[in-house]
């Protein structure tokens, strides 16, 4: 077989296998299905580009890093502020994506936390990475790593109290 | 339960999970096609902008001053088009006007011969303009005078200065000559399109100054009244949308102008 068409079954096996990852990842990253098939889709075909020079058995932790890397670009280029918008409206009308209050009550949360908070705690608390990887992945020091989650987690604390009033509204 | 144990179990909780795309694989290609494309067009547009800022400025805005002039070949591969050289008929191409109140970006303004209202078709027109305007040409390497042991460099030849010339106004050369209107359109042309429709009808939400007020401030009320333009940018960053002024002149639409970040 040529090499170009290992290269392409190679790479079309990997998203195959990866993509609900990576679109889970997006999700919790970007708090918007849109902007995180966008952003998959991105880091994707960023990926394609480079596939030769990918490591194949780290080829996911890749596209991640890809992932992480353009939301914060993004958001440097064109959002450079603290992100106050509203949940768009198909999120917030989706009846499936209603059904927990806890959950509804933190995706509202992340989506007012700035882009760097909220990036820091995804890969903290959703990817389990240490401190010195988030730190290196996000072009950081580990202190601004570790200020960044505490501020974060004092914004959702009070949302994330066990006795915590279903549906409680967030200030 | 601790907060931090918490927040794992909500940010794993499964209603964060999207549906795999069917197609993922062909969808992937066509954005790395996009992106190539992208790259290759962005450093074409840089090149061009660069040699075409070095080389055209004092040859164009002379012809600019001196319009029934024609300009002569510079360093023997450029000429430029005067009023009604071939391929530039002045019935197309008349003379630029000079604006009766001048901005940065608007010091000529076009000549109201033969401009025609603008119609429902120039949105897909001058959408194509734009996309011409704003992917040049690549330059072609040809050895400066000096001759050998001289560096190769790249100038714009004649056909990629004429193919910018010919899709614009006169009033616009100048700036294209500069690159400054060069850089505006190709950053317009890559960008989504917020507004495409008359300028009297464009109402940016950020308030004054008024860019259909500018424009008849400088050209005159008959030049809003005939100017198509189209607002690119991104919704989330209004303030960096860039504008680009079209007319529509006995069929051809032609950029006349171009700003960024007025409204």
């Amino acid at each position: 077989m040529p090499a170009t068409d290992q290269a392409r079954d190679s790479f079309g096996d990997f998203v195959a296998a990866a993509l609900p990852g990576l679109l889970r990842f997006g999700h919790v990253l970007t708090g918007d299905p849109r902007k995180a098939e966008d952003l998959v889709q991105e880091a994707l075909a960023r990926t394609l580009r480079r596939w030769r020079t990918v490591r194949h058995d780290n080829a996911v932790a890749y596209v991640r890093r890809v992932m992480v890397n353009t939301h914060i670009n993004r958001w440097r280029r064109w959002e450079a502020r603290v992100q106050l918008g509203e949940v768009p409206e198909s999120c917030a009308d989706d009846p499936a994506l209603r059904r927990s209050e806890d959950w509804d009550l933190l995706r509202r949360a992340l989506s007012r936390l700035p882009v760097r908070q909220r990036t820091v705690l995804v890969l903290r608390y959703f990817e389990d990475l240490p401190e010195a990887e988030i730190a290196q992945l996000m072009g950081c020091q580990p202190g601004t790593v570790k200020s960044q989650a505490a501020r974060a987690l004092a914004a959702l604390r009070p949302l994330l109290q066990p006795e915590m009033v279903p549906g409680g509204r967030i200030p | 339960m601790t907060t931090e144990d918490r927040l794992r179990d909500l940010l794993r909780d499964p209603r964060w999970t999207l549906p795999a795309w069917p197609d993922a694989q062909a969808r992937v290609r066509r954005a790395a096609r996009r992106q190539r494309l992208t790259v290759t067009g962005i450093g074409a547009a840089v090149t061009a902008l660069i040699t075409t800022a070095a080389v055209v400025p004092v040859l164009l805005l002379g012809a600019v001053a001196n319009p029934a002039a024609s300009t002569a070949p510079a360093g023997g591969s450029i000429a430029l088009p005067a009023v009604g050289a071939a391929g530039f008929t002045s019935t197309i191409y008349p003379p630029a006007v000079r604006a009766r109140m001048i901005a940065n970006w608007l010091r000529l303004c076009p000549s109201a011969a033969g401009l025609e209202v603008p119609g429902r078709n120039v949105a897909v027109a001058s959408l194509a303009v734009l996309r011409q305007v704003g992917e040049p040409a690549a330059p072609v390497n040809v050895m400066p005078r000096g001759g050998v042991g001289g560096s190769l460099v790249q100038i714009p030849q004649q056909q990629i200065l004429t193919s910018y010339l010919r899709l614009s106004d006169r009033a616009f050369w100048p700036r294209l000559a500069s690159g400054s209107g060069i850089t505006v359109v190709v950053q317009a042309a890559r960008v989504p399109v917020l507004y495409s429709g008359p300028l009297r009808s464009y109402h940016p939400v950020n308030g004054p100054p008024s860019l259909a007020g500018v424009v008849a401030a400088g050209c005159g009320s008959r030049i809003v009244q005939d100017t198509w333009v189209i607002v690119s940018g991104h919704a989330a960053s209004p303030t960096r949308a860039a504008e680009t002024l079209f007319l529509k002149r006995r069929g051809h639409v032609l950029v006349y102008n171009a700003t960024k970040g007025l409204a």
